[in-house]
């Protein structure tokens, strides 16, 4: 029985095809669908986003948007969007390798969804862990068809780090709640449908205790976005002011006070996101680099060359390993980790070998180098910055007090 | 490409993990130390008769089990995890892989099945006295000469793993057609063999001296330079398994200190400086384990891949060990630089073992060269 038959009823493990038969399949439909590498709807070169101006910025930002919505509209459309996910979540009830098959299938052609990584990894991650069935229903399926995104509102002026600190307020009111307070770092806040929202519902004395888990819809009255500037001169990152703005109840994910639980779902689902990111292959570019430039033979390039290609062949074997079911401690910090220190070695390996064409950013080959080698210090930040990883890898993997 | 460990390989690991903490607790490993021979007869026999762990990946046609590197591999990170002092190294990796690689069935069928048995013990002879790298075939100094009776080598190799006691000596030599490899019986006359005074305590390195000695030349005359690169590369990714087990153990010796020690009222491992240097040592040894296991799959399963996943081990797991084994001495403060305590019998067996096959510098150049030329771009 094919999948597209299977959609809609419950179905059995039983009623779906072998592996070999599945990966077969994915595999003739990439090879029609899949964007080709260099062509105008290739990935690898809409991940990192930057521009002069904000207009700019959006300007490109909406088009990096609009292809990854397209590749996931197509991806839902042949049933392969998210294939594990129940029926009624806009998946096919499939088991879970599947997933695996689509994801490997993906990362060989170069192609992801991670920059909806909020709408497809966290937020599932939150709702299947500490949501209902009915809000799932709720929430999921238009993520899945590639027509919703979502943002994360977690990170204010005075809690970075330290998120127990969340000041931004959630009131009972008639029928939900009313927020107010100040976010910031939030990635891709204008064209985000809804947020998942870290707010106190309880007291400032309760710390972590007085925190709880929204679901907040964007696009409403009394939330004020404004983009924030950064060092790659992009405008990723966004300030939200929110005021008064209403959720529902069907809004409250987990329990009232169960707040700081379901942030470490999330957060734990972004550190697995971001470190088992399938993106452009790095130490494949530095290579080509080098052997443009001529620099086979030099021995202080080729040390340059092999420390990079050792970080990222040990970082996928690594996923890999994780994948195959090792016990790996603290697995998610792990890949993280790997993968902010991996960013930063090959651009600073890059800007070594480029010499004094990295010292600007108009030479062809120096481009994309500078838009990673900007980008990486947020590498290090985002998700848990490297030093709170190795706090989590040190009391959560090897059991060190805190 | 398939890391997963099966039932049976899950199994394998318990097993040699059980037998080694009975058979090689750190009272064992000192005291095989003080001994001329360095290993436990008894022990060894056990190892590779009994639990038939010396010819775990030995053809079955050659007296072996039939498995492969990825079993092997199983062993020595065990091996590694404890110091198990054996010739292991020598013997099990180095030997009957020259053996196999020569393919000299005649060879293979008179020694292979003593090597599994455990009841011969073999070595391979590559470096001369004052060599820098194992790999540099240009150096060997022992040569073969051509008589009415058969083959005789002159010359020396140092380095030799236990070379003092092995009872079959493969040495590298120098003919008309090329280096060749050459079979001599430990025990001929002309064979003068001299322990070297080794850093690693628990790993016997001896000189030997051939003074016209008898010998049998194994596989074709001049075919062993092609066939040593493959070796090394088989030996260096043994070698990782183990470091790695070594790695992971003192790793854990830290994390458990770090737990128990007191200052300024709280376990050291309270503090984030220890913290951090914990978990970067654990990202390291997780990094190393993920070359090492790779590499063990593509010697068993895809040998075309070997050298590049060869250089990625020799590229990382012995700086793995090294940097473990000295941060370990470092979270231990002054009780882990005294002779009682276990961290420097670790510290010296990774800085040896890092050098035994190539230096990391010279594995990265090389790992360097082989992804630049296989790059289309």
């Amino acid at each position: 029985m094919s999948i597209s038959s299977a959609a809609g009823s419950e179905a059995g493990s039983e009623d779906f095809e072998d592996r070999a038969t599945f990966t077969a399949r994915v595999r003739a439909w990439f090879e029609a669908n899949a964007p080709r590498r260099g062509s105008a709807e290739d990935f690898s070169a809409v991940h990192v986003v930057s521009g002069q101006t904000v207009e700019e910025f959006n300007e490109r930002e909406e088009h990096a948007v609009e292809v990854t919505r397209n590749w996931q509209r197509k991806l839902y459309e042949a049933g392969f969007a998210a294939p594990s996910w129940p029926v009624e979540c806009g998946g096919n009830g499939a088991p879970e390798w599947q997933d695996e098959v689509v994801l490997a299938e993906q990362s060989r052609w170069g192609v992801s969804t991670k920059m909806f990584a909020v709408g497809l990894e966290m937020t599932p991650a939150v709702l299947f862990g500490h949501g209902t069935a009915e809000q799932r229903a709720h929430y999921l399926p238009p993520i899945v068809r590639g027509e919703q995104t979502w943002c994360q509102l977690l990170s204010e002026p005075g809690a970075g780090s330290d998120l127990a600190n969340v000041q931004t307020k959630a009131t009972p009111v008639d029928g939900g709640w009313s927020v107010s307070g100040q976010k910031v770092w939030t990635s891709h806040a204008g064209g985000a449908e809804y947020a998942l929202l870290i707010a106190r519902t309880g007291t400032r004395e309760e710390g972590r205790k007085g925190l709880s888990c929204f679901a907040l819809q964007m696009t409403q009255p009394g939330i004020d976005i404004r983009p924030l500037r950064q060092m790659s001169g992009g405008y990723h990152f966004n300030e939200v002011f929110i005021d008064g703005a209403f959720i529902p109840e069907i809004g409250l994910i987990g329990g009232l006070g169960d707040g700081w639980a379901v942030l470490r779902t999330m957060l734990a689902s972004e550190r697995a996101a971001i470190g088992g990111g399938t993106g452009a292959r790095s130490s494949t570019q530095l290579i080509g680099l080098v052997r443009r430039l001529g620099l086979q033979d030099d021995e202080g390039v080729r040390e340059i060359v092999a420390a990079a290609v050792i970080r990222e062949r040990t970082l996928d074997l690594t996923r890999f390993r994780i994948a195959a079911g090792h016990r790996v401690a603290a697995a998610g910090s792990v890949t993280k980790l790997l993968y902010s220190e991996h960013a930063r070695l090959s651009s600073e390996a890059a800007m070594t070998v480029l010499g004094l064409a990295g010292t600007v950013a108009d030479d062809p080959e120096s481009a994309p180098w500078i838009e990673r080698l900007l980008f990486a210090p947020g590498l290090r930040l985002g998700g848990g910055t490297d030093e709170i990883q190795r706090n989590t890898i040190a009391e959560r993997g090897l059991g060190l007090p805190r | 490409m398939n890391l997963a460990f099966t039932d049976e390989q899950n199994e394998l690991r318990r097993m040699v993990h059980d037998f080694l903490d009975e058979t090689s607790p750190e009272t064992e490993v000192r005291r095989l130390t003080e001994t001329p021979q360095g290993y436990d007869t008894d022990v060894w026999l056990r190892f590779a008769g009994e639990l038939g762990l010396a010819g775990l990946a030995i053809p079955e046609e050659y007296g072996g089990a039939g498995y492969g590197f990825v079993e092997l591999g199983i062993v020595l990170e065990e091996a590694g995890r404890t110091l198990f002092g054996a010739p292991l190294l020598s013997s099990v990796v180095l030997a009957a892989s020259t053996l196999l690689a020569l393919g000299d069935k005649a060879a293979n069928a008179d020694y292979l099945p003593a090597i599994a048995a455990g009841t011969t013990t073999a070595t391979l002879a590559f470096a001369p006295p004052s060599a820098r790298l194992a790999t540099d075939a240009d150096a060997v100094q022992v040569t073969a000469a051509r008589n009415a009776q058969g083959w005789t080598l002159t010359g020396a190799a140092s380095y030799v793993l236990d070379g003092h006691t092995a009872d079959l000596l493969l040495v590298l030599a120098r003919t008309g057609a090329g280096l060749s490899v050459f079979a001599v019986d430990g025990a001929a006359p002309g064979v003068t063999r001299t322990p070297q005074q080794t850093v690693d305590q628990t790993r016997r390195q001896a000189t030997i001296v051939l003074d016209a000695v008898g010998a049998r030349l194994v596989g074709e005359e001049g075919q062993a330079r092609a066939v040593l690169a493959g070796v090394f590369d088989l030996a260096t990714v043994a070698l990782g398994a183990e470091q790695v087990g070594g790695a992971a153990h003192v790793l854990e010796q830290a994390v458990e200190y770090a737990k128990i020690r007191v200052q300024f009222g709280r376990p050291i491992g309270a503090f984030q400086a220890i913290k951090h240097k914990l978990a970067d040592l654990h990202i390291i040894v997780e990094s190393a384990r993920s070359a090492a296991y790779h590499a063990l799959w593509v010697a068993a399963e895809s040998p075309d891949e070997l050298p590049e996943a060869a250089s990625l081990v020799g590229g990382c797991c012995g700086d793995a060990f090294v940097t473990t084994a000295r941060e370990n001495i470092q979270v231990h403060g002054g009780i882990g630089f005294t002779w009682e305590h276990p961290a420097h019998l670790y510290f010296k067996r990774a800085h040896s073992s890092r050098l035994l096959f190539g230096t990391p510098a010279q594995h990265r150049q090389r790992l360097a060269g082989l992804v630049l030329a296989a790059s289309t771009d």
